[in-house]
Parts: C-alpha cells; structure tokens; sequence
C-alpha cells in the first residue's frame, strides 16, 4: 500500500471485522492462479459482485479512465549492526523508507520482519550496514518509529546490491522480486510495492482497452506502511512522498472530465498522485514531493472510484479510502470482503469502490 | 566560542559540508542549526545576543558536533566582515550553504501602516532586506567557492497583505524579489525561497502579544523539510519559493536537472 503510510484506524462502522480478514501468504502464482485470477469484488450503488480480477472489463465503460501508478519497489530491507554504546553488535532488521536525498534517509529499525518495534536505539546511534555507516539525527514529527539518518554513502547502489524487499510478519517466507512486479511498475522508487496494480497483466489491459478503457500513469514513491493510531483525523501523520504527474496523465484526465467519463485510480498511491495534482478545478502537470494527507473530507472528487487491495486494520488506507468513496462505503465493503473471505495484503485480492453517486457528493464525503 | 567540531561526517554532496545561519539564537533558526549539526553539517551560527548564542549552539548536534557561535549584528558592516573571515579560516573559504533567517517583525503589537513610525518601517527595511544583501555579496565569493546555495526564510506575509503586517510583508515581498533576481543573475548561488508557515515562535508571539499561539506547530515540525531540500541537489529547486508546510514541495519539469534520481 501506498501514501497511506502511518497509522492505524478502525474500520468504520460495526465490523471489527480486521481480525476475520485472511493474509494472503503468498504470490497467487504459488498456488497456481494468474495474477488476474485473483478475486474482484466491485461495490458500488447498484451493489455487490464478486468475481475475478478478469471481470473488471465488465465492471468498466468504454471511455472509463484508469491511472495507475508506475512506481515500481526498490529493495528496502537491509541488515543492519550497531557499532558501539549500551547497544554495540545489536543487529536490527533496517527499512529504508524513504531516500531524501543521496546518503539522507527516512528509516525504519526493527528487531525483525514480524516485529515492528519499538526501535530503543538512542539518537547520534551508529549502524554498519554492509560496510557503510550509517547514523540516527533524529525522529519524524509525530511519527517516533521513523527516525532520519545519514549514511557515508548514498546507500541506493548497496540496497540495490545487497537489500531485500520489505516483508512483514504475514508472509512467512521471501519472494524473489518478480513476486513484486507490476506490469505499470516501470520507475524503481517504492519501499511497499503499488500492490493495486498487481492483478493487471499484459492480456487484462489488452482486454480493458478492446473495451474502449484507457490507461494513463502517474508516479508515487510509497514509504512504508505502520500500525500506530491517532484517534483524531487531525492528529493524522502521513510522512511526505515523491510524485509526478506528467503532461500526458492531465491532459488524458482532463479529456475523460471533460467528456463525463469516469476516472478510477489503481491504487491509492495513484490516488494520492492525482489528489495532489489537483488545484482550481483542473489537474496540473507537476512534480515533487506531496504532503497532502486525504483524510474524510479533503478529496476533491475527481475521482469516481478506485481499485484497492485489502490491507486489514491499517489506518491511514481506509482514511483515504473513505475519503474518495465516504465513510459508508468503506465500511459496506469491508463488511462483504469479510463475507466473501477476501485475502489481505499485496498478494491479495482486490475491490473496486464506487463513489456513490448523488447530489453533494463530489468533494463533500464524510 | 565552541571548539571545533568532532567527528560525525556528514552525508555525500549535495548535503552541505559547510554552512552559515542567520539568526540561530532561537526558533527556526536555531531549528535548522541543530539539523545541520545533527547531520555533520560544519554550522556557523550568528545573532545578536551573544550569551543567548552561545547558550544555545551549545545544545545542537546531539552533543558530538555542536554549532559554532559568532555573535553580532547584521547590520553592521564590521560583523559581515568578521562571518567572511570566519568563513575563511575555519571552512577554507568555501561555504556551501547560507541561511537567511535572521529577521524583525518590527513593534509589538504591530501596528496599522498609518499608525508606523517611518522609522521602524525603515529598519524593517533596513534589516529584512537591505541587509541580506549585503550579507548574500560579503559571502558570495564564498558561496562561489563551495557547493553555493542561498535559502532565504519569508513568509505568507509577503503575498497576504494582513492587517498590522505591511511594514514586515513589504520587506519579504521585496526579499522574495532580491532572491528571484539572484537566482537569474547568478545561478551558481542557487537561491531559494521558502515560506515556513506559521510556527510557534518568539516572534510570532510578538505578532499576536497577549494571544495563545499554541495552535501553531512547533519549529521542528518542519524539520523534514530541511532534510529534503538541503538533499537536493542545489540547481533542483534554484529560483523557486516553497512552503515548507504545504501540500507538495513542487520541482521544475524534469528537463531541469535531477541529480541521481530516486531510486
């Protein structure tokens, strides 16, 4: 998951149902289904129906607009040694959450995959990490399990190199990088891989544009997801991201408002790209880094829907995602992937939310 | 004066080596001081009150590298002169970053525009403006001479023409002028703009005297901020104006160069 990084929420409305909702545990190529053969359940105003990832040609129009996201993940995972005080020859498992600049990072320290801390190392804490030094400065804002550090090197070559791809408590195995594929994903720069975008394969989109669905692509540079939770929306931290939307992704967004067309994000890095590009009523060619936080409320609606994974209790994902489809939705979809037995995580299956249609509904979802 | 600073390297360039900033007694300044300390960042910081300076460079970096103190005032030609020679004999003459936060708000309250004294208006002038040039043409050669990048701190102020205001949003508007103008016509100095946002500062107390501030984030909450644009390389953002606390920090099109890239 992506742009959705920090913190933890519970689903609105009655299903405390995250704890019903199955990880999927492995690729879905490693118990013999496609990529696209994964489920899809579409939830939207006329109802619910759930079938595969190759029915979503059925669930579009001709005209629909996709957008998905290109960036593809980067090695993130490292090992990591602390070389001297009360903590020396400690090894941590080392994400690398975000690359500010060469050798400035945002990271993450955790005693392994499963665990997610909390870190005790001490600021001005210095790692070796495949030779390298690497040093603690300080904690994000708001964020303390997040810590800023500098690197004697740029370190993007050596994770390249020597690193992993983030893996969590869920897969109780590694996947080579294959597994993390996406057929959108073609600029390395994601330490979560845009998992919205893994059900599409070479055939679906061939498929979807036969069906007169085009496909535009914007990039978002996704952090790392986290588990910590703010009661209050305004206590909401989300650390900032690279993105760029080019001239081609506006002007084809552009073109499907213009005409009424629909436009459905693929993820909701893509979402976050396109909410961030957003300004008086048009969307802008730009490129950067965007701290825009979509929480219920602050979408601007341009957005008719979105397809998404299943990410279990994890906060900031369902906040963004009710900001673009409202709270009830969210919450009715939550409850039929729980009916429906839908697996979680980026090797999941997927939904595609529709923003209810109706009369105040653009931009003023609660 | 603080001894020289010990061991903790800073990162590859871009990140500077070597940097001075204005105002570091206190608030923002002293905010991105620490960064820069933290980091290994080399800091020379200045401000007037040299007992406040010196107290609190001496809490920056973590305790291993701690900011350097070289107190005075800026408009006096004499102290610009000292920061060049500082400049030269601790960092070599090369200076890889300048920090343009020292400023006034001038009187407190702040007073309507018919109600200011032509006095303090031209020492909100004097100080906001005239001056930073002259501090940006004392350190220039400097500038040259390292990695050369200027960050000038405005404000909303300078574009929102707010009551009380004028005098101080007058001398950032003009301030955000000298920058832009800079930027075309020395580009190797690679001068930025940045609008910090509101913050729970000394000096925005002074602006609202009697009022509680504490709905304004504290300095640090800008702190990635400065990680992200001082690890830009120093063209990537030359000549723009970005609010540290907006929605998107935002680059010119990627024909403009981007060194090493993301990945």
């Amino acid at each position: 998951m992506s742009g959705v990084a920090a913190r933890s929420y519970r689903p609105p409305g009655p299903p405390s149902g995250a704890a019903a909702l199955a990880a999927a545990t492995e690729p879905p190529e490693a118990r013999g289904t496609p990529a696209d053969g994964v489920r899809l359940q579409v939830v939207g105003d006329d109802g619910i129906a759930t079938g595969t990832m190759r029915d979503l040609p059925e669930a579009l129009r001709a005209g629909d607009l996709l957008v998905a996201n290109r960036s593809a993940v980067r090695k993130a995972a490292l090992d990591a040694e602390v070389v001297a005080g009360p903590h020396a020859g400690e090894r941590r498992l080392l994400h690398l959450a975000q690359r500010y600049g060469a050798g400035v990072w945002l990271v993450e320290l955790r005693p392994d995959e499963a665990t997610p801390g909390p870190c005790r190392l001490p600021l001005g804490t210095r790692l070796t990490v495949h030779g390298r030094i690497l040093r603690l400065w300080g904690t994000y804002p708001g964020l303390p399990r997040l810590r800023f550090a500098g690197a004697d090197d740029d370190l993007a070559s050596i994770a390249e190199r020597e690193g992993r791809i983030v893996r969590y408590g869920h897969l109780p195995r590694a996947f080579g990088p294959e597994a993390y594929r996406t057929v959108f994903g073609d600029r390395p720069g994601s330490a979560e891989m845009a998992s919205a975008g893994r059900p599409f394969t070479p055939d679906l989109l061939r498929r979807l544009r036969q069906h007169g669905v085009d496909v535009a692509t914007v990039t978002l540079d996704a952090g790392l997801s986290g588990l910590d939770a703010p009661d209050d929306d305004a206590e909401l931290v989300v650390p900032e991201e690279p993105f760029e939307v080019d001239a081609a992704a506006a002007a084809a967004v552009h073109a499907a408002l213009a005409r009424g067309r629909r436009v459905v994000a693929i993820g909701t890095g893509a979402a976050r790209a396109l909410e961030s590009a957003w300004a008086d009523q048009r969307l802008r060619p730009v490129r950067g880094w965007t701290r825009k936080v979509l929480r219920p409320g602050t979408a601007s609606g341009l957005l008719s829907g979105i397809v998404t994974g299943l990410h279990g209790p994890e906060a900031t994902h369902l906040r963004l995602l009710a900001s673009l489809v409202g709270s009830d939705r969210v919450a009715a979809a939550y409850r039929a992937a729980v009916a429906a037995r839908l697996r979680s995580h980026e090797f999941g299956d997927v939904q595609l939310l529709w923003r209810p249609r109706g009369p105040g509904a653009r931009g003023a979802l609660r | 004066m603080s001894a020289a600073p010990s061991g903790a390297a800073p990162p590859p360039a871009p990140w500077p080596r070597h940097a001075v900033v204005t105002g570091a007694s206190r608030g923002l300044g002293l905010e991105i001081v620490d960064l820069l300390a933290t980091a290994g960042t080399r800091t020379l910081g200045t401000a007037r009150n040299a007992a406040a300076l010196e107290r609190a460079l001496a809490g920056t970096g973590g305790g291993e590298s701690s900011a350097e103190a070289v107190a005075g005032d800026l408009t006096d030609a004499g102290h610009r002169r000292r920061l060049r020679r500082e400049v030269r004999d601790r960092f070599g003459g090369a200076l890889d970053l300048l920090v343009l936060n020292a400023s006034t708000l001038g009187p407190s309250p702040l007073p309507a525009l018919l109600d200011l004294d032509p006095e303090d208006f031209t020492a909100a002038l004097r100080t906001n403006l005239t001056e930073q040039l002259a501090l940006v043409a004392a350190l220039a050669p400097a500038l040259r001479a390292g990695q050369g990048r200027i960050v000038a701190v405005s404000s909303d102020a300078a574009h929102g023409a707010y009551p009380g205001w004028g005098a101080y949003g007058a001398s950032k508007i003009g301030l955000e002028l000298i920058i832009r103008t800079l930027a075309a016509e020395e580009p190797e100095l690679h001068p930025l703009i940045v609008d910090p946002g509101d913050l729970r500062t000394e000096m925005h107390q002074a602006a609202f005297p009697g009022e509680s501030i504490d709905d304004r984030p504290l300095p640090a909450v800008t702190r990635p901020f400065w990680t992200w644009a001082f690890a830009q390389p120093p063209e990537a953002a030359r000549g723009r104006r970005i609010r540290a606390q907006g929605d998107a920090w935002t680059l010119p099109d990627r024909a403009a160069p981007d060194a090493a890239g993301a990945s």
